[in-house]
């Protein structure tokens, strides 16, 4: 088994492993579990809080749905039912899409290039903490009543000073601000790790199409987050005593079609930001299913890219209701319907991809295809959708909702709910169950359709949506009722879901190596992979590491079993560059996130705040730049970079753009 | 897949091995990690002052006059330009900041320990003493934050840059003292290098928000 070999080679069985295991252990006791700042540790966090908060964000929707069932129902009073929706909205959009497709960035990306850690790895603790700290905020102010109550978009000037007096929005607000921090931290990190930590030889045109597409949604967060920081800035402080600036308030020269322009700059990315992440879960899963390279691999690429461009041009057909030029609103009507041309491309390549090999129907391959489906029909309504006259129609009615819900939960959450499947066996070294699985499925997908196929009808009946109830007369309950039931479908489905993972996590089949013949290299290595991931670091010849006999290819040796050390290699070719060595465990990235944390919550109330966190900044940030070398290095010089190469140095034949042949 | 046993790296047989041990231990330049690490924090930076950016010219569409006249003073400003002469002089200061700073990141190349920690001593003091006329700044742009939505965006503007001014020094700083206590090893050298890149563009973008905030106005009229 070709498996076990590559495994024991790179894994902790080898003597290499053995050496390297000490360095790479996480210190015992609480503390040490804080200050882990191993990748995986850290992407498993967010992977199970970001599901938490999909259940939570879930069960306000049963309970939203419940209040809807029926006409004039009194369930739920009009303010619960505002802060219901808002936070629903927002939790789904900020604490868990965002951060759950990151996630499996920030797990996945280093075992596909073939490191060991990402390349700055207390940063990304960070990350995490912020993350928990902002999602906390948002739910205990939920539970104190004092959940926001605005729409997860906020829009001035009904969030503005005057129109939503107390804490609600500033809470909202400021929650945005720490979940972008780690969304822009986990960003940065992928980029990195994917340009300069690749397995030698991995040159870019053959890393995995999930790193590319983590690549490019890393890079569109780099440029929409900023933007909804803005956004969540100028309006704490329109509304905060003594800082009352009038960036949204008209009467002093402000504009509020302005917030609307700077959200949507992020928030339509923000779509594709949680789209494209899902793209590369279905390009692995269709690649090992079908037993065969992808079809169009450089189509998709360049469709992912073309995504990320065109991604940033589309903001205002969510203002087609506002008073705009009509030109204006004509180019963004084209570039809503030009970014049909890129996803098309890419259901083409993956359905090309099935139709050329033989594709087995496991739990992952599945969700896929319940994937394609959904996501044509989410992606027709939005083509309807960019069309000016249709948009004024159904702004605001359930026409809009039933849309983004295909694409969202259609082109998101389905692949998404694939790719655990799939990658649950690396991340626990045990099979989730394939009967259960299967169930999960087909009750998602009834029930998905159940609940939001009513609501296109409803859209065009012209129920608007964030609204608390409806008069009988409407004719609309029945139809309601549905959905209702459709909702609680859904809610069966992911309770066998959590209670798969909860026994399957236990009792589940032992996954080993590669349980799904997969050709990327994170299969090559044991599950759960070793604290290291790669003991000897793997080269590659081509995009199939796996389906290429990786065990002829060299490996490399040389790095320090004394520190926690990677290699950095060319950012386009992929050749051996230079050593560098990480950060080890630190708690400092938790404190930093403490301090961060209370300064949001305590921004709610004083702008005092600000001064008295910055000395707390300081004192952590500079107990965190004050870390000598470990150990005294040897001094090098420029010129060592060019140095000629030695005799007896192996030559590196790696970059050769020869098609490997597959080995199947 | 079993054909890899005859091969040598198969089993039994030792693998052919690139052996690395011999490469530099850390890169002092874009090879490193950390540099663009910083260049992706420059694009978040760079992103967020483009939206502040397209703020006050959107802003700027709402205004007959443009600043308007301040008319809550006797006698009325018709005309309440910036005042140009404290903002030019701390221009001044950190265009001259970027020579010592220049001077630093190079002896990190040669490793010169006695050049880093003077030169980048002076880069940081000038940083300080751009910090001190910021302060004083705010009082050029004669409205206040409160005022309306143009005081709203230029206190921003200058406010936001002033953030970056501090966080420079302190980083710049604490690397300094660093280097002074404990002398420059590899670490803080390519550190050192990497920060320099920040130091060019905070002042760097500065020259453009220079120019929006102190001429912009003047050239329009």
């Amino acid at each position: 088994m070709t498996a076990d070999v590559t495994a024991r080679r790179f894994g902790y069985d080898s003597a290499l492993g053995r050496e390297l295991n000490p360095i790479w252990q996480r210190k015992p006791g609480i503390i040490g579990w804080l200050a882990s700042t191993n990748h995986k540790d850290i992407a498993i966090r967010y992977i199970v809080t970001a599901f938490i908060f999909f259940g939570l964000a879930g069960i306000l929707a049963i309970l939203m749905r419940t209040q809807l069932a029926r006409a004039e129902n009194g369930f739920i009073g009009p303010d619960l039912y505002n802060q219901l929706f808002t936070v629903h909205g927002t939790t789904m959009m900020f604490l868990f899409a965002v951060p759950i497709m990151e996630a499996f960035g920030l797990y996945l990306v280093p075992l596909m290039v073939g490191t060991r850690n990402v390349a700055f790895p207390r940063l990304n603790a960070f990350g995490y903490y912020v993350y928990l700290a902002g999602g906390l905020q948002l739910w205990v102010a939920l539970l104190l009543n004092t959940g926001p109550d605005t729409g997860w978009f906020s829009y001035v000037t009904l969030a503005g000073p005057q129109f939503s007096p107390g804490k609600r929005v500033d809470i909202w607000a400021n929650m945005v601000t720490t979940t972008e921090i780690s969304a822009l931290v986990a960003a940065v990190e992928i980029i990195v790790t994917a340009f300069k930590q690749r397995a030698v030889g991995m040159s870019l045109n053959r890393i995995p199409l999930f790193v590319w597409a983590s690549v490019v949604t890393s890079f569109m967060v780099i440029f929409a987050m900023p933007a909804v920081m803005t956004a969540s800035g100028f309006l704490p402080m329109d509304r905060m005593p003594h800082i009352n600036t009038h960036f949204f308030n008209p009467a002093e020269g402000g504009d509020a079609l302005l917030y609307q322009h700077i959200f949507w700059f992020f928030g339509h990315p923000e779509v594709y930001i949680i789209f494209i992440p899902a793209t590369g879960f279905v390009s692995e899963i269709v690649t090992t299913f079908s037993g065969r390279p992808v079809f169009g691999y450089l189509p998709l690429v360049l469709s992912l890219i073309a995504t990320g461009f065109i991604g940033f041009g589309l903001w205002v057909h969510h203002m087609f209701a506002t008073p705009l030029p009509h030109m204006g609103q004509a180019f963004f009507t084209g570039s809503s319907m030009l970014i049909a041309i890129p996803s098309g491309i890419q259901v083409f390549c993956w359905i090309a991809t099935l139709w050329g090999g033989r594709p087995r129907l496991r739990t992952p391959l599945l969700w896929v295809l319940g994937f394609i489906t959904l996501f044509v029909l989410g992606g027709m309504t939005g083509v309807m959708l960019a069309s000016v006259s249709i948009d004024l129609q159904v702004h605001d009615t359930f026409f809009v909702v039933a849309h983004f819900h295909y694409v969202l939960i259609g082109g998101s959450v389905f692949p998404l709910f694939g790719a655990f499947y799939y990658w649950f066996p690396k991340m626990t070294g045990r099979m989730l169950s394939e009967t259960a699985g299967k169930w999960h499925f087909w009750l998602f997908f009834i029930g998905f359709n159940l609940t939001f196929f009513p609501m296109h009808l409803l859209g065009l009946h012209g129920m608007p949506r964030r609204v608390y109830t409806y008069i009988p007369e409407t004719g609309w309950s029945g139809t309601n009722l549905l959905a209702t039931i459709g909702a609680y479908v859904m809610g069966v489905s992911v309770l066998i879901f959590v209670i798969n993972v909860i026994r399957s996590r236990k009792h589940g089949a032992i996954a080993g190596a590669n349980p799904w013949q997969a050709p990327s290299l994170e299969w090559a290595i044991e599950s759960p992979p070793a604290r290291f991931n790669f003991a000897a670091l793997p080269t590659v010849r081509g995009r199939y590491a796996l389906w290429e006999a990786l065990e002829r290819n060299p490996i490399v040796v040389g790095l320090s079993t004394e520190k926690r050390e990677v290699l950095c290699t060319t950012t386009l070719d992929a050749q051996p560059e230079h050593r560098y060595e990480l950060s080890g465990d630190s708690i400092l990235p938790f404190l930093l996130a403490l301090v961060t944390g209370a300064f949001f919550v305590a921004l709610v109330f004083t702008p005092w705040a600000v001064p008295v966190a910055a000395v707390l900044w300081i004192v952590v940030l500079a107990a965190w730049f004050w870390r000598g070398t470990e150990q005294p290095m040897e001094l090098h010089k420029a010129e060592e970079y060019h140095r000629p190469r030695k005799p007896d140095e192996p030559q590196l034949a790696l970059g050769s753009r020869k098609p490997a042949e597959v080995v199947q | 897949m079993t054909a890899a046993t005859t091969h040598h790296g198969g089993n039994g047989m030792p693998p052919a091995t690139i052996d690395v041990a011999n490469f530099p231990s850390e890169a002092l330049d874009y090879r490193s990690p950390i540099w663009w690490g910083n260049a992706l924090l420059l694009c978040i930076e760079t992103s967020m002052f483009m939206i502040l950016i397209s703020s006050y010219f959107y802003f700027r569409t709402n205004f007959q006059l443009w600043p308007p006249p301040k008319v809550d003073v006797f006698p009325p400003i018709y005309r309440p330009y910036p005042l140009l002469p404290l903002a030019t002089v701390n221009l001044v200061v950190l265009l001259v900041s970027l020579v010592p700073m220049f001077i630093a990141q190079r002896a990190c190349l040669e490793m010169n320990e006695r050049k880093v920690q003077i030169a980048a001593t002076i880069g940081v003091v000038l940083g300080l003493v751009s910090v001190v006329l910021r302060f004083k700044e705010f009082n050029s742009l004669i409205f206040r934050w409160d005022d309306n939505a143009y005081g709203s965006i230029t206190w921003t503007i200058l406010g936001v840059h002033l953030m970056h001014l501090m966080i420079m020094c302190v980083e710049d700083g604490l690397m300094t003292i660093y280097v002074w206590t404990k002398g420059l090893d590899d670490k803080h050298a390519r550190d050192i290098r990497v920060t320099a890149v920040y130091w060019y563009w905070v002042v760097g973008i500065w020259v453009f928000l220079y120019w929006l905030v102190y001429w912009y106005p003047r050239m329009i009229q």
